[in-house]
Order: structure tokens, then sequence, then C-alpha cells
């Protein structure tokens, strides 16, 4: 059984829709990237998943299945025990999501005792091995937050957020807001924490290199819909989605001789819009009329997925020829 | 080369703060020497806490150096500071968070007539057409429909070019802009580097960018410096530095930036040493440094010319003089 399962989740903050019909399964133990420029619904969809929306944020049609059951309807009081212990959070800007007035210590403390509490001595083992895990010094653990750096902090949220060893993690933007060395290292450590724990983890980020280096799939969000499915590999080599390719070619290979500053022409879709036709179209240079008209399916194909009029005609060739 | 706009020779800053009830020195700026070259894009390029936003401050005005020379236009800071009016016409700075550097309860019209008033002495018809000119240049158009806009009715990349407008309006000589595009996306991001790409090309204006994403400061500047923990470490062509770093610095920078083409290429960065830093003397990058050899403890690397045409302050390339030793 997968692990979690969203299905034709939509959220509207008032007459925005920014998650529309979205549909996607995790595996337990895998990693699925989420990308889309900034608007996209991204962060939604990830809180949506949690009900951690932000008001006047409403899940207004779909389901989001946790080892079978749905937290849709789930009063508040069941999804608590959930949160934290089988799924954990770790925010956009997260580092500045730890508590300015608790040491470090208080913080992991306070998590276990609210869930599974234990012995003051075994307390401090736990904190001690859960800071060696992000490589951070135990002597930090009686520091207060703004005593770290933005890098320390960011791995201290990481920390928190395993301390209970959950089934699921949603990372919002884990990296972003750091430099790149320190990204690297966040990202080598989760790889390793993934492998030690076998979590999942929904990994949101604007950030394709990040992403295809870090998922075992990945999501691409346009417009609150999710546009394009597929192995992180797959998705590098064979973009089905004209976004995708847009999107991929804004990052050059670091190596390459010549690169230059690309980006996509053209403006985010409005998304209290709700007119039929690919949101995708007056910035796709692929555009036919029936994009313009017609809202592409979503055209599921075991683990991958794509919504556009051009490549369903390619996948009909490919699956006929 | 072009002759310098702005020079900065052997620049110092230090910071007191109090943590924990004691007395803390932060040595943000140590010995920092480049120069900016008219009408030349250079990057200033580090990690969190190297000092970049420091050195803006410190051209700016907004700070002042314990020590060394800030020369803008051949006149030293010390003679600007007697009329910084006039400084302030011809630098201006562009910050990172577009969100946070425009007043939410004024127009765009409003925010760009503050300094055409200040600055120019325009007003009423002169000043609007010189709004109109400024908006078409960074590409806010038609004028008549973003000129009368709030903040909140824009997005993060119109907003930078607000912002990048404002700054443009005293007609300035040189813009600081201290990561103007890390919290934009890609597409903007593409936008306002091609924006800054063309007022040097067009208007002239010389630029200090300030970023720590080594493959935009190769795609728009002619010259990168790259800053580790308040020294400059590397110093030279762009291309070069970013394609062939001699650094050890500036070659973890580079294999750090994520590069799914070839995933097996790319060593490991060193996890164990991310938060090591050597205070005490020696390189600054020492304890982290791969290749960190015994005299990297007891002397300070120096920059000087390398056999790429950059400089690199290090001993791996270049052995150490007795002055060196001997320095604390
Ligand atoms: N609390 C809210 N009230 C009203 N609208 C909101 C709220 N939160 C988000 N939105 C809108 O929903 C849309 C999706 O926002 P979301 O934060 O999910 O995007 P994102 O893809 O995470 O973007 P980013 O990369 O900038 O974080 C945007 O148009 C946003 O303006
Ligand atoms: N007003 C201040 N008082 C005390 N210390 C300061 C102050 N401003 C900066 N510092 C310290 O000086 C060092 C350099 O900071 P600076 O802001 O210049 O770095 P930066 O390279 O711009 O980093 P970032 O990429 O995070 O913006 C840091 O250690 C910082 O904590
Ligand atoms: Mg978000
Ligand atoms: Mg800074």
């Amino acid at each position: 059984m997968a692990l979690l399962e969203v299905e034709h989740l939509t959220v509207t903050y008032g007459n925005v829709h920014a998650v529309r019909d979205v549909s996607l399964k995790l595996e337990p133990g895998e990693i699925l990237g989420v990308v889309g420029e900034s608007g996209s619904g991204k962060s939604t969809l990830g809180y949506a998943v949690t009900k951690l929306l932000r008001s006047p944020g409403q899940i207004s049609a779909g389901r989001v299945l946790f080892e079978g059951q749905d937290l849709v309807p789930m009063a508040e009081r069941e999804l608590r025990k959930k949160r934290w212990k089988d799924i954990a959070v770790v925010m956009q800007s997260g580092m500045n999501a730890l508590n300015p007035v608790a040491t470090i210590r208080r913080q992991f403390e306070d998590a276990i005792m609210a869930h599974s509490p234990m012995s003051q001595t075994k307390m401090r083992e736990r904190v001690a091995e859960m800071l060696q895990l992000v490589n951070i010094d135990a002597r930090y653990a009686d520091n207060y937050p703004h005593e770290l750096s933005g890098g320390m902090k960011q791995r201290v949220a990481i920390a928190l957020a395993l301390v209970l060893d959950p089934k699921l993690i949603i990372f919002d933007e884990p990296t972003t807001a750091l430099d790149v060395v320190v990204q690297r290292y966040i990202v080598q450590n989760l790889k390793m924490l993934r492998k030690r724990y076998n979590f999942s983890a929904l990994f949101i980020s604007h950030d394709l290199g990040t992403v295809l280096e870090i998922a075992d799939r990945v999501a691409v969000m346009y417009g609150g819909k999710m546009v394009e499915v597929q192995a992180a590999g797959e998705l590098l080599k064979n973009p089905r989605h004209p976004y995708t390719e847009a999107l991929l070619k804004c990052f050059p290979d670091p190596r390459s001789e010549q690169i230059e500053v690309l980006g996509i022409p053209g403006t985010p879709p409005d998304l209290a819009d709700l007119s039929p036709g690919c949101p995708f179209h007056p910035r796709c240079a692929m555009a036919m009329d029936r994009c313009r008209v017609e809202t592409p399916e979503y055209i599921s194909m075991g683990e991958a997925g794509v919504a556009c009029h051009l490549a369903a005609r390619e996948v009909e060739v490919g699956q006929n020829g | 080369m072009a002759e310098a706009i702005l020079k900065l020779a052997d620049v110092q800053k230090t910071y007191t703060r109090k943590a924990n009830g004691q007395v803390q020195k932060v040595r943000a700026v140590r010995h920092v020497t480049f120069d900016v070259p008219r009408q030349h894009i250079v990057a200033l390029v580090g990690e969190s806490g190297s000092g970049k936003s420091t050195i803006a401050k410190l051209i700016t005005g907004v700070e002042r150096a314990d020590a060394g020379a800030i020369v803008f236009n051949q006149k030293p800071f010390g003679e600007w500071r007697r009329n910084m009016r006039e400084y302030r016409r011809h630098v201006q700075m562009v910050f990172q968070d577009p969100y946070a550097a425009l007043n939410p309860l004024n127009t765009v019209r409003y925010t760009i007539s503050r300094p055409l008033a200040n600055y120019r002495a325009l007003k009423g018809s002169a000043s609007d057409r010189e709004i109109e000119r400024i908006l078409e240049t960074v590409h806010l158009t038609p004028v008549k429909e973003f000129v009368d806009k709030l903040p909140f009715e824009l997005s993060g990349g119109q907003l930078q070019r607000v912002v990048t407008a404002r700054a443009l309006a005293s007609n300035p000589q040189l813009i600081v802009a201290d990561e103007p595009v890390s919290m934009l996306d890609v597409s903007i991001r593409a936008e306002i580097l091609h924006l800054l790409d063309e007022l040097r090309t067009k208007q002239g204006v010389s630029l200090l960018y300030i970023t720590h994403d080594l493959i935009s400061a190769r795609m728009l500047a002619d010259e990168i410096v790259v800053l580790y923990r308040g020294t400059v470490v590397e110093e030279g062509n762009a291309q070069e530095v970013a394609r062939n770093p001699m650094h050890p610095y500036t070659q973890l920078l580079l294999q750090s930036i994520p590069n799914p083409w070839a995933p097996a290429l790319e060593p490991n960065v060193d996890l164990s040493r991310l938060d090591r830093t050597s205070d005490d003397g020696g390189c600054v990058f020492r304890a982290r440094c791969p290749h960190a050899m015994k005299v990297c403890e007891t002397a300070v690397p120096t920059l000087k010319s390398g056999a790429a045409g950059q400089k690199v302050a290090c001993f791996l390339h270049h052995a150490p003089e007795t002055q060196e030793v001997a320095a604390p």
C-alpha cells in the first residue's frame, strides 16, 4: 500500500484556486520532489497534506489518504497525534521556525514529552544523538537559536523533524535561503538519513538542480496543477511537458563552456481565473489552438504522468508503435 | 583595463557585540583590496557571513571602516564624507529582499519621485517624464499600467525592478546590488540579471554584484572576487575563476553547485569540516581545507598572481615569504 495518496485535491484561498485537482502517490521510503515557480501552489500542497493551511485556505475537494486513512474529514485532535510523530514538517524558512526563547535542548524535549515521554537520561542521549546526525556538536544543545548560523539552525530544524522517527517528512524549501556549500551539505546529509531511517518525503523547492539530486521522482507544478511527474533521471533526459523543458534550460550544466542567463518569458497565470485551456499556453512555444480552449487531462502512466495535449499525442504514438 | 571607479585598499571592519554577557569581536572584513573598473560588473562571491554585506555597507557609507581606503572617482571616502548627498547620488544600492525594500503604502510613482526631487530637483511634469523613462529602462511597461500601483499589486520580479528603478533615479555611476536575485525564482532571476547587464551596456553604470552563487556571477560579471571570512582568497577574470578555480575554497564553491548532469563526477563535500573555523592566525580557510599544510598554521597567505592569470592567496600556489610567516 502507498504511504500517502492524494486524490483530486483542490485547495482554495477565497476565489484563488491555489491547488487544482492534484493527485499523487508516495511509496514508503520514497522521496518525491515538487518543483514549480513562485506561486504555483507547492507550499499549499505541502500544508494541505498535513492540514496546516493558513487562513482562508480550505480543502474544497479531494482526499488525502495516509496509510489508507483519509485525513480530510479527520478531527483536529486526531490529527495532532499524527503530526510530528507520523508526519513531520520542515517549514519554508524553517530556521526561523525554531522557538527563539527556548534552548535547542528544550525544543527537542518538548517534542519528545508531548508524544512519547522518556526519562531525563534517555532524553539527553537522544538529543545528543539527533544533533550528531546533522553533524552539530552536542555542546550547542544549550544554546539559543540566534547563537547558531543559518545553516546550523536549518539542520537543527531537520533533526527536530526526525526526532520522533516519522514515516513522512514534508520539506518546504529547506535549502533555499542557504548558501551553496551548506545546501550541498544538507542534501548529502538528508540522503544519508533517509538510508538510515527509511522515511518518505515530499521535497518542495523551486531549485530544480537540488530536487533532481535528492528526489527519486519529481512532480512539476504550474498554476496549481500537476503538469508532469517522472523519475528524476528520466525527467532530466526526456521532459514531456514544455514547461518542464523550459525550466530545465534555466539550470545549465556548470561545466559547460557557454552559459547563458535563461528564463521563461511571460507572467504566471492568474489563479482566480477558472476558464478552460492549458494554464501554460500563453507562455508555451508549442501552443496549439486546442490548448487555448481545452484543459489537458492529466494522463497517468503508472509512476509517471503528464498533462499536455502535445505530449499526450506523443505518448499515444509511443504506445501504438 | 578601464580606470577604476571604485578602489578598496586593505579595508578592515571589526564589529563588537555582546553575547552571553561577554563582549565578542567579529572580524567581518579583515584585509580587503579590489577595484571595480568603470563600466565593469564585478561579482563579490562568498558564503553566508563572509562579509559581503558589510563591504556593501562600507561602500555606501552605512558603516565606517576601521582602517584602509575606499576611493570613489579618485577621491577618498573621507573627502566624500563632507558631501554625502553628492556621494549617494553617484553610488546607489539594491537590496536582497524586494518585498522589504519598499514602503507598502507608497505607489511606484511616489517611490521613484523621491530621489528625483532629492538629487536632481525634478518636480511636476519633468519628474513624470523622467519616471516614465526610468520605468521603460527597467521594462515596467506599459508604464501607465504600473506607475500608480502599490507594492502588493506587483510580483517579486516586478518589485525588484521598482527597487532597481529607484536606484537608477539619481543617475548613479555605481550600483551596489546585494543578492538582488537570490530570493527570486529562475524566470524572474533571468529577467533581473538581463536588466543589470543592460544597465551597464546602455547606461554605462558600473556594478558590484554581491552573491553566493558562482554560476550567476559567471553569467553576469567581468571579474569575480571570492571572499572567505573577510579575506579575498581569489580574484580574476570571471570565466577563469568560475571554471578553473585555484583556491580550495573556490573549488569547494564550484563543487557544491548541484549538477544532476554529472552526479557521479562530483566529489562529496567533506561534511565534518563545515562548522570548523580557524581564527588564531594562519590561513583563514585552513580548518576546512583538504590540502592544509604545516605552513598554513603559522603564515597568512597573501594575494599573488597565479598561473592562469587570476590572483590567489594560497600556499599551494606560491611559497610563503618571510614577511607572511611573521604575520600574526
Ligand atoms: N494565506 C493565503 N491567503 C491568500 N492567498 C494565499 C495564501 N497563501 C498562499 N496564497 C496564494 O496561493 C498561491 C499559491 O501559493 P503557495 O505559497 O502555495 O506557492 P508556492 O509555490 O509555495 O510559492 P513560493 O515558491 O513563492 O513559496 C499564490 O497565488 C498565493 O498568493
Ligand atoms: N551589526 C553587526 N554587529 C555585529 N556583528 C555583525 C553585524 N553585522 C554583521 N555582523 C557579523 O559580521 C560577519 C559578516 O556579516 P555580513 O552580513 O557582512 O555577511 P554576508 O557575507 O553578507 O552574509 P550573508 O550571505 O548571510 O548575507 C558575520 O559574522 C556577522 O554575524
Ligand atoms: Mg512556498
Ligand atoms: Mg549579506
